[in-house]
């Protein structure tokens, strides 16, 4: 990293020719200096999203373009950092990026430092960094208004002289300042160069420490008639409560069950919707085409599998929605703090609290969520436990065999056993994936511990813009990643229960016909082949089909389950009702309480979703680590169904 | 021994003197965070038993394990003016 000269990078030769008419601007900043809402504010409505040439860089800069006086700016939202000598690997692109030595990609025409104008004592030091880079650099302080309001004061034109470079104050969440920051964006060749004003005050060389660049920080804002605000009121009254050791840990408490019941009761009308939805169109699909393969492909493989993966879009925004509000409300840093203990206690930091946080919604972003978490040992173990969390995929199995199998009395005020059994489901994922983190940071992730570091920024009302962008870019990257897999697993399992073909002609009823089909598939053989691995546990070749559809997905399990139960009980019937009815030939359940809750078990630890394999290779570089995850939370998930399985009897379920 | 910011809740308010390397740079990212030679810093509070300190600096909150705060060693300055507490 240290190699580098300013303006000899190495991706001006790495074959892209750069398109002379678009003016590429990064954002750099560190984390929670208002850097997003103000990329989101510069790029908001007017911007084109989509895939540019040279746009590769990684899914972790976002980039947009938009037009500004008859030229295209594009603009790149860098990761946070705190210095240019980066140490996880978030830093690191972004690092890449801003010093043009990302394969690929032309170094950026200018740099926009987003600094946030309450705290540019410590901001203003990795701007020296920056302006040692020799690109034309623009300082856009950000939080202007709340520098005033908590009595702060700085001189715009004096922090312009002592700095040599343009200065503009901007309010992201209202957009003021946002219009003349975009039209200075489009000429970034009128912006003065460093060293360009005989009062600039020259920052230290690149080679000089932190405390050097401080130093010029200080004496740029002694010259600017800088006077730091006051300490916000706000963050004092609320931490003295959220930080308190007993009033904080209650109201994290508070926050993590209401956030759960928030995720599964409101996003559940959504959801039910758009299942009612694709159900509607798939039958009305196989009613008015004529009956044949290709329309059970359409139908039950096509229409089912995209709305297998649209099912979970509600859920999966309103989660994130949710993270990312109270990210930037500032709460989020706060509940790392609360939860340092344990998490130090497992061997991981705070950091590691957001991304498992984000894996309840879906592993495949909590995996990615882990790139901030600077300890590769620390971000290892994180990724290898991460699935644990109770995703998403795995509601609608619990939901299923939890209305089937656990009564709904209510215990206490308004928990119910059914809802206390889903929480414990919820707590046990969270607890094992702290365990099993704790157990591999002891045992094979074992080594020094970096440092612990943590920014508690000032709390404030996010800008629901922003959420709402964030939440949108999240949502599109599960839809794509996760959604194509889903969607290909969907059809392979179509084709395993529909092949080979029976003739329908050969039965009474297309009833019969189709339970027939089933009987013969590929995937009742298979499941047929898996009894003696799951026999143990209690699943008869049924759920081992349901077993083979949730490979590809958690979630198919339901709909694959609906499909092989689809001819047994009354049309009338839930899937729930049908399950635990009896079976009218043996008399007995089809599917036994005790094989129910060793199916819980299994599904709590076993990694039953390829999406989340295919994102820990691309994280962990290389096949080694998701095999060894698949591996080992197999075994788990059938020890615990066996053991469940085994007391439930006993207990005389 | 020099006293370091981990022994912070007593002193209230201290200036930074020194701060060692620890490992894997953990002293030049403290040194980046504001923790730099002459910086005053403010204690702010401090998780039971022996958990994360909250320590404001340069104008921004932030949180240390107890590990990384003995890296950063401090003369004390006692109260700081116009303090309530």
């Amino acid at each position: 990293m240290s190699h580098c000269a300013p303006g000899a990078a190495p991706a001006a030769a790495a074959g892209t020719v750069p398109n002379e008419d678009v003016v590429r601007v990064v954002l750099v900043g560190s984390p929670n200096s208002g850097k997003t809402t103000l990329f989101n504010a510069l790029t908001g409505l007017r911007a084109k999203t989509g895939n540019y040439p040279g746009v590769t860089v990684d899914r972790r800069v976002g980039c947009l373009r938009t037009r500004v006086g008859g030229r295209e700016v594009q603009v790149c939202d860098l990761p946070g950092l705190y210095s240019l000598r980066p140490i996880s690997e978030d830093e690191e692109v972004a690092v890449r990026v801003l010093r043009g030595e990302q394969a690929g990609e032309p170094p950026p025409d200018a740099v926009v430092f987003v600094a946030d104008a309450t705290n540019l004592e410590r901001s203003l030091g990795m701007l020296a960094e920056v302006l040692a880079l020799g690109r034309p650099t623009l300082l856009a302080l950000t939080m202007v208004d709340e520098l005033k309001a908590r009595g702060g004061e700085v001189d715009v034109f004096r922090l312009q002289q002592a700095l040599g470079i343009p200065v503009v104050g901007v309010v992201g969440h209202r957009g003021l300042g946002v219009g003349d920051l975009m039209d200075r964006l489009a000429r970034p060749e009128d912006w003065r160069r460093p060293g360009a004003s005989s009062a600039a005050l020259p920052p230290p060389p690149p080679e000089a420490g932190p405390a050097a660049r401080t130093g010029w920080a200080d004496e740029v804002l002694r010259h600017a008639r800088r006077r730091a605000p006051e300490p916000s009121r706000w963050t004092r009254r609320l931490d003295a409560v959220l930080l308190h050791p007993v009033a904080g840990l209650v109201v994290f408490l508070l926050f993590v069950t209401t956030f759960f019941q928030a995720i599964f009761s409101w996003a559940a009308p959504a959801m039910d919707a758009m299942v009612a939805a694709v159900d509607g169109l798939a039958d009305w699909m196989l009613a008015t085409l004529p009956s044949g393969t290709v329309t059970s492909l359409l139908a039950d493989g096509l229409v089912r599998g995209v709305g297998n993966v649209l099912v979970f879009v509600p859920q999966i925004a309103l989660l994130f929605a949710m993270i990312f509000f109270f990210e930037a409300s500032g709460y989020m840093a706060r509940a790392a703090f609360v939860v340092d203990r344990v998490m130090g206690w497992a061997g991981l930091e705070g950091r590691a609290f957001i991304a498992l946080l984000s894996s309840y919604a879906c592993a495949v972003p909590g995996i990615m969520a882990t790139r901030t978490i600077p300890s590769p040992r620390d971000r290892l173990a994180t990724i290898l436990v991460a699935p644990f969390a109770t995703c998403s995929a795995r509601l609608p199995v619990y939901a299923l065999l939890i209305t089937a199998f656990v009564p709904g009395e209510p215990v206490f005020g308004w928990w119910t056993l059914q809802g206390l059994t889903l929480f414990g489901l919820y707590v046990l994922g969270g607890v094992s994936a702290v365990l099993f983190a704790a157990l591999f940071k002891r045992g094979l992730l074992r080594g020094a511990q970096l440092p612990f570091y943590l920014e508690l920024p000032p709390y404030r009302w996010p800008s629901l813009r922003s959420v709402l962008l964030q939440t949108w870019g999240r949502v599109r990257i599960f839809l794509r990643d996760a959604g194509t897999v889903i969607l290909a697993g969907s059809l392979i399992l179509w084709a395993l229960l529909h092949f080979p073909r029976v003739d329908a002609e050969d039965y009474a009823t297309p009833r019969e016909a189709a339970a027939a089909q089933l009987e013969q598939s590929v995937a009742a053989d298979l499941g047929r082949a898996m009894e003696p691995v799951f026999g143990p546990l209690g699943f008869d070749w049924r759920v081992n089909v349901g077993l083979i559809g949730s490979f590809a997905a958690r979630e198919l399990m339901v709909s694959t389950l609906a499909q092989v139960y689809a001819h047994e009980g009354e049309d009338t019937d839930t899937l729930a009702e049908v399950l635990a009815a009896p079976d009218p030939e043996t008399g007995r359940p089809r599917l036994s309480r005790a094989s129910a809750f060793a199916l819980l078990a299994f599904y709590v630890y076993a990694l039953l979703c390829l999406s989340t394999v295919a994102v820990a290779r691309r994280e962990t570089g290389g096949w080694k680590w998701p095999a060894f995850m698949l591996t080992y939370m197999f075994a788990l998930a059938w020890l615990a169904a066996f053991a469940t399985y085994h007391a439930a009897h006993a207990l005389g379920a | 021994m020099a006293p370091t910011l981990a022994d912070l809740p007593r002193l209230l308010h201290a200036r930074v003197v020194r701060v060692r390397d620890g490992e894997d740079r953990a002293g030049e990212r403290l040194q980046v965070l504001g923790f730099t030679p002459g910086t005053a810093v403010g204690f702010e509070r401090r998780a039971p038993l022996g958990g994360p300190l909250v320590l404001r600096v340069r104008g921004t909150l932030v949180c240390l394990r107890p590990r990384e705060a003995r890296l950063v060693e401090v003369e004390p300055l006692g109260l700081p003016a116009g303090e309530e507490r």
